[in-house]
């Protein structure tokens, strides 16, 4: 008897991965994609950015998965860098930045750019919020190319800005992503 | 029964797992052993170097003031502050993000100074425990009239070398230990030309951007004129900007004549330390 369930198990793992990998034909990945914020407050205007984006865009199931490590990102100034990760985002406690969500709007019939809405969860600094972010979506032969560009409002995610600092940092930051991914087999 | 349950459990997560383990990607540092951030706030704890460095390409400007009467004084001296300060302005430059060089005047005895820090070694979140960087610094006293005979330029040299060990033990605390040595060529108040330092400093964070600061250098060979020097400070951090505002008992700003200039104790019956504070500011070039 316990043959047979070992048996099961074996023929089931085969099939399954078998039948995964024919599912994964439209699932595409990558761990450089671009991120950008850009924070315009009165005094100080700057941009932080990272090319460590990962990212894994199912068109079959029409997910769509990404996140960043926020260790990496990086606004010209190492000092500045510190702050951020040390007072603002808490790196060490929350390292990562995710938003996964569901997509909707693609059509696999169109060859061009098109328009495409993501619902789901973005999570910064511990907080997770529902949204709903527009982004466009290009699917070529071996590789689709993906951007959005959202407002993060650090007041949403429990990330405080002291009051001596406002005219230096915003409170709303516009976040842009810029992403290809390849082909996953 | 008992028996079957790990059974259909196993059977159960092996239809389950090949079709849900594709949804999400798994979340990974993209440097897990990274060095640790912010084990001191600026290049100086008070008056002692740390081991942070400059950045590569930034600009650190520091201006460092230290009033010259003691707190003593009272409110005759508006507690020392009267009586002028000891400043020393200074400017450094990180060749690369473990190389620097800085240049600094201190406007008592007018010493211009000039130091290379280099880090040996990075405490990083995993392999390495410590931070090791170490200092070289070559100071000129320019003030006229120093000596009694003519002096030579090689009469008004001194030569500073330091080890700087240091540890981020938890969010809070960090402490450093630094070993050091001071020469002087014709030292005016000391019987000796050489002072050996053991530096021991510390930093405490209260919340985010604050922290409080100690340092003392026990001076393994000194002479009688001088006492232990004990300085107690306070950091904030504003953005690109650093304030340490401090109770020293030096009015010197650089570790060898923090040493060998320390003519007052903390503390002597009544408050004998001095009033400090510095400003750091960077840009990145």
């Amino acid at each position: 008897m316990k043959r047979v369930y070992i048996l099961a198990v074996l023929i089931w793992s085969v099939l399954s991965s078998t039948l995964c990998t024919s599912v994964l034909a439209q699932s595409f990945v990558t761990d450089k994609g671009k991120i950008e914020f850009i924070s315009k407050a009165s005094l100080e205007t700057f941009t932080g950015t990272s090319n460590a984006l990962n990212g894994l865009v199912d068109l079959e199931k029409r997910t769509i998965d990404f996140y960043i490590d926020l260790n990496t990102l990086r606004t010209g100034i190492a000092l500045r860098d510190e702050h951020m990760r040390e007072t603002y985002l808490e790196t060490k406690k929350y390292p990562f930045a995710e938003f996964t969500g569901t997509l909707s709007g693609y059509n696999p019939a169109r060859k061009d750019t098109q328009n495409v809405v993501v619902v789901g969860d973005f999570t910064i600094h511990g907080v997770k919020k529902a949204r709903t972010i527009p982004g466009r979506l290009f699917v070529a032969a071996n590789h689709i190319y993906v951007e959005a560009r959202w407002d993060v409002k650090l007041s949403d995610h429990n990330i405080a800005i002291p009051k001596v600092l406002f005219l230096k940092l915003a409170d709303q930051q516009d976040v842009r992503m810029q992403a290809q991914l390849r082909r996953k087999n | 029964m008992s028996k079957t349950w790990p059974k259909i459990a196993l059977i159960l997560s092996a239809i389950l797992l090949p079709s849900s383990a594709f949804a999400q990607l798994e979340r990974v540092l993209a440097n897990p052993d990274r060095p640790v951030d912010d084990i001191f706030k600026a290049p100086k704890i008070i008056g002692l170097n740390s081991v942070k460095q400059i950045g590569k390409n930034h600009l650190h400007m520091s201006i460092l003031h230290t009033f010259n009467g003691s707190v003593s004084g009272g409110i005759d001296t508006f507690f020392g502050i009267d009586n002028g300060a000891n400043v020393r302005l200074g400017l450094d430059y990180g060749i690369t993000d473990d190389l620097s060089v800085g240049l600094g005047r201190t406007s008592n005895l007018k010493i211009v100074d000039t130091r290379v820090k280099w880090t040996a070694i990075n405490q990083t979140t995993q392999s390495s425990p410590v931070s090791v960087a170490f200092m070289g610094a070559l100071s000129i006293e320019t003030i006229p009239n120093r000596f009694t005979v003519n002096p030579q330029l090689s009469d008004k040299m001194g030569y500073f070398a330091m080890t700087m060990v240091a540890r981020k033990f938890s969010d809070k605390l960090s402490l450093q230990a630094s070993p050091m040595l001071a020469y002087f060529e014709r030292p005016v108040l000391l019987p000796r030309k050489t002072l050996l330092g053991l530096g021991i400093a510390g930093r405490y964070k209260l919340a985010g951007r604050s922290a409080v600061t100690f340092e003392t250098i026990p001076i393994l060979n000194k002479p009688d004129v001088l006492s232990l020097p004990v300085a107690i400070g306070y950091d904030l951090e504003t953005g690109g900007h650093v304030f340490q505002m401090f109770f020293t008992t030096s009015t010197f700003h650089t570790e060898n004549y923090i040493m060998a200039y320390n003519l007052d104790p903390f503390w002597d019956k009544k408050p004998l330390f001095r009033i400090g504070f510095n400003v750091n500011r960077v840009f990145a070039l």
